[in-house]
């Protein structure tokens, strides 16, 4: 008996082990994108207080992106998504891709793999939601660690004593400009609270709402009112506080909603529609663990335009977030606290341009989300905040020398910057990239002796 | 500029060629041995300018020394020429069309000048001597370059600065007093200056060039020749030189030790 089932036993453990082998090939095969996208980080291994993100990707569940190649018909696209049983949300022309309503027997998954069996489609992908940076700090929020514990400090506002001119020289920089009010910021976030006191006429428009499709980018959150007054609040008014730019316009666009999660299509049409009205700076406090390549066709059509990109780098001790991490386009900021030390939470990694201040932020928040009261301020922490400090600086650049390409205003972002933590990493390092940024260095003229 | 100062060389050359013509032409039996002067000139001048369509008004300030060797190629015509080496400062021209904008804070700048005069005299009365004189200097030559500090990468920049200044117009001397001969001149002066500055930060570079014009036209100046000897001269003289708007003036010092080789 034993001699006449040894040779099934040994087809059934080759079968076992070729399906073992298959099964662990498709695995990896199916796993390609993501591997690379690991080891393309170069994932520190010291200085980092949390381990790396792993937070699970959220997406739509009945939505995906779809590109198809540039010489297919409208007709013919029309039958092929009709052949899919698909409808189309919307056409984003100026990189012709698709918003798709999946059928309803289909995942997501499944889906894309039918249409990647396709050869009339270039690239298609899910729908992720991208997330705000920034955790606002009310004056109850720091004891909540039970809803975000990310092991930051805290301590009652005001109690902690900075280093001696660890900043990013505002003052001195204020010598040179304080904005033109010709030159717009786009802020890619939750809207804006006109009403605020602060923030009077600082909006060049009511803005572009894309979570609810209409033309009035009022803030239900409060993360955006928060990140636009840190790049715009009215200064020098005598009363809350100072914005980076004293003159520079707000152009409020929503793409989050109010839970603070919004889909990858809204910050991509957004991108390009801030683009197309004109926007010299476009500010992203917000951000999504998937790589896209809509999202990154949509910077590149921006940045072509002239638009200089600025974004977070994320607050989760992981890896740099998209859209900061499509290093062509984008500058990716990381957030440093009030000794010019790195915060343990901010995101890490090659992409990481300079860093800016991001721990204990004071900025407007609506009045309506306050309790009664309270003045219509809050202390925030995360990279949101560090972004919108250096989209305000890359504004005043561009205010005073608005013939430079976004690649020259990125350049001098970079380079003015002091390298904060050069005892330890001297030169560019994944933490702080290149340096905390300096107005006075980009803006006011250096003396060379 | 290096044309515009060609240009003063060939007037100047132009002038010191047809006026000895008509001379000739009325004196044809007239013969005339060159005399050759060789001078050790050191001079110094402060001068305001300012650049094309911007309002910040900058000093150039520069110190030259320099050998003239002056011909005297017809009597009381003398062509001199002029080389030497020349300090400037530039300090506090600023260049805000580069992408990290700069300011100069170098001190004095090292450079070559060349310079033409002519001096002729027109005629005496009683004890003054009118004549006419003109002066053209042009500083050339100068390439520094400078790192750029404080940046989170290496940078340089480098400048290529130049000035050019002309004088011209009549000249009184008193010559009642024997070997001392105060004179005065009054006519025109001009600066004109440019600095092109080139930034290079890894990739990312820029360049400007400034085109710098003095703000005074005037020039009074005042001196005296003082003949040691008979081969042997010392000129000094100060010039003030007031802005079109007489707000304020620039100013220059002049020192000049004359050989007369006969």
């Amino acid at each position: 008996m034993n001699v006449k089932k040894s040779p099934l036993l040994i087809l059934i453990l080759c079968l076992t082990v070729l399906a073992a082998f298959g099964f662990t090939r498709q695995r990896t095969k199916k796993q390609i994108p993501h591997t690379r996208f690991v080891t393309g980080q170069k994932i520190p291994t010291v200085a980092l207080s949390a381990p790396p993100s792993v937070r699970s990707i959220r997406q739509s569940s009945d939505q995906v992106l779809v590109k198809f190649k540039s010489d297919l018909s409208i007709q013919t696209r029309i039958m092929t998504l009709s052949h899919f049983r698909s409808n189309v949300i919307r056409h984003i022309p100026q990189i012709d891709v698709y918003q798709i309503q999946i059928p309803g027997d289909l995942t997501v998954d499944e889906m894309l793999i039918l249409l990647e069996q396709n050869p009339d489609v270039e690239y298609a992908e899910p729908n992720p939601f991208c997330y705000t940076c920034v955790s606002p700090n009310d004056t109850l929020f720091q004891y909540q660690y039970a809803l975000y514990n990310s092991a930051q400090s805290i301590g009652i506002p005001g109690s902690p004593t900075g280093k001696l001119r660890a900043d990013i020289k505002a003052t001195e920089g204020w010598e040179e400009t304080k904005g033109s009010d010709s030159i717009v910021v786009a802020v890619l976030d939750s809207g804006l609270d006109f009403e605020h006191p602060d923030m009077v006429d600082i909006a060049f428009s009511r803005g572009r709402d894309f979570v609810n499709d209409d033309d009035d980018a009022m803030d239900d959150l409060g993360h955006g009112t928060y990140i636009s007054s840190i790049i715009a609040a009215n200064s020098n008014n005598g009363e809350g506080i100072a914005g980076i730019t004293w003159n520079c316009k707000i152009l409020p666009v929503k793409v989050i909603a109010e839970d603070g999660s919004g889909l990858y299509v809204w910050m991509i049409e957004a991108i390009i529609w801030a683009a197309d009205q004109g926007a010299h700076v476009i500010n992203m406090s917000i951000g999504g663990d998937a790589a896209s390549q809509t999202l990154e066709d949509a910077l590149k059509y921006a940045y072509q335009k002239g638009v200089v990109i600025v974004a977070s780098a994320g607050n989760d001790s992981g890896l740099v977030i998209y859209p900061a991490a499509y290093d062509s386009y984008v500058l990716a900021v990381a957030a440093t606290d009030y000794n010019d030390t790195r915060t343990p939470w901010s995101n890490s990694g090659s992409q990481i341009d300079v860093a800016a201040p991001g721990d204990r932020i004071i900025g407007c928040y609506p009045v309506w989300a306050l309790p009664g009261g309270t003045l219509p301020y809050v202390f925030g922490f995360g990279t949101s905040a560090s972004a919108a400090y250096t989209s305000g600086l890359a504004a005043l650049i561009v205010s005073i020398k608005p013939w430079l390409r976004p690649n020259e205003v990125l350049d001098i972002i970079r380079f003015s910057s002091d390298d904060v933590n050069g005892a330890e990493y001297p030169g560019f390092d994944e933490f702080v990239g290149h340096g905390r940024i300096n107005m006075e260095k980009a803006l006011v003229p250096i003396k060379i002796k | 500029m290096t044309k515009r100062f060609l240009g003063i060389c060939t007037l100047i050359l132009i002038l010191g060629g047809s006026t000895p013509v008509s001379a000739q032409t009325a004196e044809p039996q007239y013969t005339y041995r060159w005399l050759i002067q060789p001078a050790l000139q050191i001079d110094h001048f402060s001068r305001s300018v300012k650049a094309e369509g911007e309002d910040d008004i900058n000093r150039i300030k520069s110190t030259l020394i320099s050998v003239n060797l002056g011909f005297e190629i017809r009597e009381d015509f003398i062509l001199g020429l002029t080389v030497g080496y020349s300090f400037n400062n530039f300090n506090a021209i600023t260049f805000r069309r580069l992408p990290i904008s700069l300011e100069l804070d170098v001190g004095d700048i090292g450079a070559f000048v060349a310079g033409v005069d002519l001096f002729k005299s027109l005629f005496h009365l009683k004890n003054m001597e009118i004549d006419l004189f003109g002066r053209a200097f042009y500083m050339f030559g100068a390439k520094p370059v400078w790192d750029i500090p404080g940046l989170s990468v290496s940078g340089q920049a480098e400048g290529r600065p130049g000035w050019l200044s002309v004088e011209a117009g009549p000249m009184v001397t008193y010559t009642g007093f024997g070997y001392f001969l105060p004179f005065v001149k009054i006519g025109y002066s001009k600066i004109w200056a440019t600095f092109k500055m080139d930034e290079t930060i890894e990739n990312l570079t820029g360049s400007e060039e400034k085109k710098l014009t003095g703000l005074s036209d005037l020039l009074i100046n005042l001196g005296f020749n003082y003949d040691v000897s008979q081969a042997f001269t010392i000129r000094v003289e100060g010039s003030l030189m007031p802005h079109a708007d007489f707000k304020d003036l620039d100013f220059g010092l002049g020192f000049k030790f004359i050989y007369f080789l006969n």
